[in-house]
């Protein structure tokens, strides 16, 4: 086989798709040709020039925010998926309950109470006693502290509550949804 | 910087994504397929300096055809297609002979100065002129392989070729490449780079 032809092989030699036979007369025929060898070190020397040139290339992220700020292309918020609704849901509830119970504050206190007291009676009625004055004691004793009166402590706990609610549900937002 | 949140996404979720105007998909599309187009702009085009406008057009052009695009032919195909046709489009609108590499000074490769950043400018420039020289769809295949840094098989799915067909247009981009230019002195010169 000529020159010419082993030449011709030594880009796939190089690459490693030669195999068996055809590699082995490479390899014998490369043992006696010096310029073959000349060869096959430019090839080898050209895979590493064409590989050097990727440095030409610009970066793909820097690419991509080119190209998204030439659209114009912001940060958008996607639709509300169904499950996003839950918290929002919760605090609709929320408000709507706390309207409720304060609107209805006189009523809804003496049925809770009476509720309550039914309950507690299951459990015999020194402990109901006992737990209806720890919990005055300890709403009146915060009222106390704070020089409010027990419903407006009833009404922090209930914006906390709330608050609690709302910014839970704002961190689902943006952690799941902020695009 | 690749959005670790959207890295194993498929192809047609980037797509379908992108479509529905998530702009963190689009980006995550545009750096997966970034390599590529600039690879087929530069296979096309030669060295033009301008190769990284045109790249940056293809994906203003894959934006707007996004809602066209259903899946039918593979993304990496139809990304490959739309940058082919771009860059094909701006070698006719600036009249390639005007921008080509005779224009350009390019010194040859044995020039002496000692100084080692010069030289591999040179050698750069030499070899991005030798690329020039040969065959369109020899350096389209190589710039696939080694800019684009695409496997036998991707290359041969975009370009719509056989695999062994692939392989042959990288081998004859290489002999092509060596008859072009100085095998020696370029050796010589990468042994300089190795060895000072």
């Amino acid at each position: 086989m000529s020159c010419e032809k082993f030449e011709d092989l030594l880009p796939l030699y190089l690459e490693g798709e030669l195999a068996g036979e055809e590699r082995r007369r490479v390899d014998e025929h490369l043992a006696g040709c010096p310029s073959c060898r000349e060869s096959l070190a430019f090839y080898g020397e050209l895979e590493t020039a064409l590989v050097s040139r990727r440095d030409l290339r610009p970066s793909p992220a820097r690419a991509a925010a080119a190209v998204t700020a030439r659209l114009g292309l912001r940060r958008r918020w996607k639709p509300l998926d169904a499950w996003i609704g839950v918290p929002a849901v919760a605090s609709a509830g929320f408000i709507l309950l706390g309207l409720v119970l304060f609107v209805f504050r006189g009523p809804v206190t003496v049925f809770f109470s009476e509720v309550a007291e039914r309950i507690l009676g299951l459990f015999g009625e020194q402990f109901s006693t006992g737990l209806s004055r720890a919990v005055e004691a300890w709403t009146s004793g915060i009222g106390r502290i704070a020089g409010l009166g027990n419903e407006w402590v009833l009404l922090s706990i209930y914006a906390g509550l709330f608050a609690l609610i709302m910014l839970t549900g704002s961190w689902m937002v943006l952690k799941f949804v902020r695009e | 910087m690749e959005d670790p949140g959207l890295r194993g996404e498929s192809d047609s979720a980037l797509a379908a994504g992108a479509r529905e105007g998530s702009e963190k998909a689009f980006r995550k599309l545009v750096e997966r397929y970034h390599p590529m187009a600039y690879a087929v702009v530069r296979g096309v085009l030669g060295d033009r300096s301008d190769a990284e406008d045109v790249a940056q057009e293809v994906f203003i052009k894959v934006f707007r055809g996004l809602s066209g695009f259903r899946g039918d032919a593979k993304l990496s195909t139809w990304v490959y297609t739309i940058a082919r046709n771009e860059a094909i489009n701006a070698a006719r609108k600036k009249d390639l002979a005007d921008a080509s590499i005779e224009d350009v000074v390019v010194e040859t490769p044995e020039d002496s100065r000692p100084d080692e950043q010069y030289r591999r400018k040179i050698r750069r420039e030499h070899l991005e002129r030798c690329l020039s020289e040969i065959e369109e769809s020899h350096r389209l295949a190589l710039e696939l392989r080694y800019m684009g840094e695409m496997s036998y098989t991707e290359i041969s799915e975009v370009m719509g070729l056989p695999i062994g067909t692939v392989k042959t247009y990288i081998h004859r981009g290489k002999v092509a490449l060596e008859k072009v230019m100085n095998r020696s002195q370029f050796v010589e010169t990468y042994k300089q780079r190795e060895h000072p």
